[in-house]
């Protein structure tokens, strides 16, 4: 079944919607563990992804960009919040726990799986290191190096993903190299 | 260090790719039940929608229709039938007032301080909640109008 009939079944029977979740959830909260490097943070950017995509699912129309760059979208928009705001209040969970009084994000073996995570994360020193520098540049450097090289996005992918042209696309990921290329100079011995 | 190099570096980077996650399954349920109150609310207020508007261009306005006629003619034929005239007050007074009460808590929070023995009453700004609870009201207070109901 391709994308566009998928959309046609969840305006009929919007639970088709779990399809979406099970076939995309990996890849979004990959997204938000690997920007944020943290494990509350992402699970909430993730819950909240989805929560909104399952809200507007009928007002997005199938024009050629795919759902998996859709939910990249708005999870990189839920990502901008979460650095810009000094607290991250993701809306559309804390509606539903202020309306049916569930804490959806809780989970019982979190404190397990955030042990585990932070544990692969030390695997990775290469990549923690370039993390945070990346995290210091500005947001539109941040987006497009990350889904360019956390998330191996091609140009186009990526400029589908954020609505930008490719040309804006390639001179962000040339002008946030050469920034990053600067700061790692710095922190060098 | 060139351009490049940084490039290559990042190319070359190995990002962590969290796969053994288990909290998906338990996010899911939740998720797919959700269902915001104000639509459910709207959805309440079709019927007694119809009758009002029905009521208000047909008795008040004086117009008339062949779709005013036969709903005007559907609503006394369910009042007269004896079985089913309970669904009047269900569609005009049942509707309206669930609509409002679900609404009503969707933007409303109580909580209990047991210490001080107080009962905090907190509102939430929400406008589409709170348009739904005053025009369900508006509803309830056209129907209590006399005579609105007798087509």
């Amino acid at each position: 079944m391709n994308e566009e009939q998928l959309l046609q079944e969840i305006e009929s029977d919007p639970q088709k919607f779990a399809g979406v979740y099970e076939a995309f959830y990996k890849n979004i909260f990959g997204y938000a563990f690997r920007r944020t490097t943290n494990y509350d943070a992402a699970k909430d950017i993730a819950a909240e992804t989805f929560l909104k995509a399952y809200a507007g699912i009928g007002k997005f129309q199938w024009r050629n960009i795919s759902i998996l760059h859709w939910l990249y979208r708005i999870a990189t928009n839920e990502i901008n919040k979460y650095f810009n705001r000094r607290k991250y209040l993701p809306e559309s969970i804390h509606r539903i726990q202020e309306e049916y009084g569930v804490a959806i994000t809780d989970y019982a073996n979190a404190e397990t799986e955030r042990i585990m995570l932070e544990e692969e994360l030390q695997r990775h020193r290469d990549f923690i290191k370039i993390n945070e520098l990346m995290k210091k540049l500005d947001t539109k450097y941040q987006e497009v190096l990350a889904l360019r090289f956390y998330e191996r996005k091609s140009i186009e992918e990526i400029a589908a993903i954020l609505g930008k042209k490719t040309g804006t696309v390639k001179s962000l990921l040339s002008r946030g190299i050469e920034r990053l290329k600067q700061d790692h100079g710095r922190i060098r011995p | 260090m060139k351009d490049d190099d940084m490039e290559a570096m990042l190319d070359g980077i190995n990002p962590p790719t969290p796969e053994q996650i288990r909290h998906q399954e338990e996010l899911k349920i939740p998720l797919l039940r959700y269902k915001p109150s104000s639509k459910a609310g709207l959805l309440l207020l079709i019927l007694p929608l119809i009758v009002a508007l029905t009521s208000l261009l047909k008795r008040e306005l004086g117009l008339s229709s062949p779709l005013l006629k036969s709903i005007g003619g559907l609503i006394a034929a369910v009042d007269g039938n004896p079985v089913l005239t309970f669904l009047i007050p269900v569609v005009v007074l049942g509707l309206p007032l669930m609509a409002m009460i679900m609404n009503l808590l969707a933007f409303s929070h109580f909580t209990y301080v047991r210490e001080r023995k107080e009962l905090l009453i907190t509102l939430k700004y929400r406008p589409v909640n709170i348009g739904i609870v005053l025009f369900s009201f508006a509803l309830l207070l056209f129907f209590f109008m006399p005579d609105v109901l007798s087509f």
